[in-house]
């Protein structure tokens, strides 16, 4: 499966008004263009930083459940997310990684996470459940557990570095990104 | 200033969400924060990542402090640029002034040397809270926090209070 089938199974088999924070970059497009929700944060720069974003709302609201749509190469730049998450366990979190083992916005660089296993890593760092997702049949099983079940959860998704279509950037000012979601939260 | 009357008097006036990484100029107030319950802290791994919390606990309806030592200001100036900047949310950021007070510690002095300039070429608003830091420096004695909490509000960008050795015991 390629990221944007990932991402539009993802969001088809959401509840209802889930929290999203989307990754800088592709992920961020691409989840737009799939389905853009007012319950949608869209990071435009912050490489690294998804999770932390996604934790700060998590753990102020714990009874909204919260996803990151994050990918390979900003999961291994803000590495300590894993360890701190892990460390507070937030139960209405699901971090999703949509691995490409490349920096795919940027043309497609190799990362290193070919080489190492990213949701052993979660595991070790205390999610209460990991998995690394290979095919689009066991995607929205393993995605609706997660959000039914007490987390922190990490999904780690396979995908190719295909290009189906090439998204647009958010039309939204950052400001205006921030008050829509800020809104929903009131 | 006592620690705990500086915690109190942020509390009063809304701030309600704590986290960052310690500095030895902070001991007193990261030591309150480990153990009152009451407040809501959440000690980070690095400073970015700092900021990521604070945004997002801004998001879900905090008014939110990170504290760091300046050395940290280059860990998290892109962070800084690129989410409270951009999306406008208001952040106070403490940041312990060393480097110039330090003349023994080498590691601090690059930083110490260029601390205001940086915020000054980001155009981030600060203010010094302690002993003077350099001859130019305006110094308060307390910090004027309602004012701080005004800007805050009113402008929703970061406001960093650059705090001297031993202005917080």
């Amino acid at each position: 499966m390629n990221r944007l089938q990932a991402i539009k199974i993802i969001i088809d088999n959401l509840v209802g008004d889930e929290l999203i924070v989307n990754a800088n970059g592709a992920i961020s497009r691409e989840s737009f263009f799939c389905k853009d929700r007012k319950e949608n944060f869209y990071l435009l720069g912050s490489m690294g930083l998804p999770a932390s974003v996604g934790l700060g709302i998590a753990v102020t609201r714990p009874e909204r459940k919260v996803i990151i749509l994050d990918g390979d190469g900003n999961v291994l730049m803000g590495f300590g997310n894993l360890a701190l998450i892990g460390a507070l366990k937030p139960q209405n979190l699901v971090h999703i990684v949509l691995d490409n083992q490349a920096y795919g916005t940027t043309g497609n660089q190799p990362t290193i996470s070919s080489k190492i296993f990213l949701d052993r890593i979660a595991l070790a760092s205390g999610y209460r459940s990991s998995c690394c997702v290979e095919t689009e049949v066991e995607l929205p099983g393993r995605f609706s557990e997660s959000l039914a079940q007490l987390g922190p959860h990490f999904i780690q998704v396979n995908v190719t570095r295909e290009v189906i279509r090439k998204c647009n950037r958010i039309p939204y000012s950052a400001p205006q990104i921030k008050e829509r979601f800020k809104n929903c939260l009131l | 200033m006592k620690a705990a009357d500086f915690l109190d008097l942020l509390e009063k006036k809304g701030f309600n969400f704590f986290t960052g990484v310690p500095c030895s100029y902070f001991t007193p107030l990261c030591n309150l924060l480990a153990v009152k319950e009451t407040t809501f802290h959440i000690p980070a791994v690095r400073e970015d990542i700092a900021l990521g919390l604070a945004c997002g606990a801004y998001l879900a309806g905090k008014l939110p402090v990170v504290y760091m030592q300046n050395s940290g200001i280059g860990y998290s100036l892109e962070a800084f640029a690129s989410l409270p900047i951009i999306y406008r949310m208001p952040v106070l950021v403490l940041t312990s002034y060393r480097g110039p007070q330090d003349q023994d510690m080498e590691e601090h002095l690059v930083m110490g040397q260029h601390t205001e300039e940086i915020l000054q070429s980001f155009k981030i608003k600060y203010s010094i809270f302690g002993k003077p830091c350099k001859e130019t420096a305006v110094v308060e004695k307390a910090p004027d926090i309602q004012a701080i909490r005004q800007y805050l509000l009113k402008e929703e960008l970061p406001y960093f209070l650059l705090v001297g050795k031993g202005a917080l015991t």
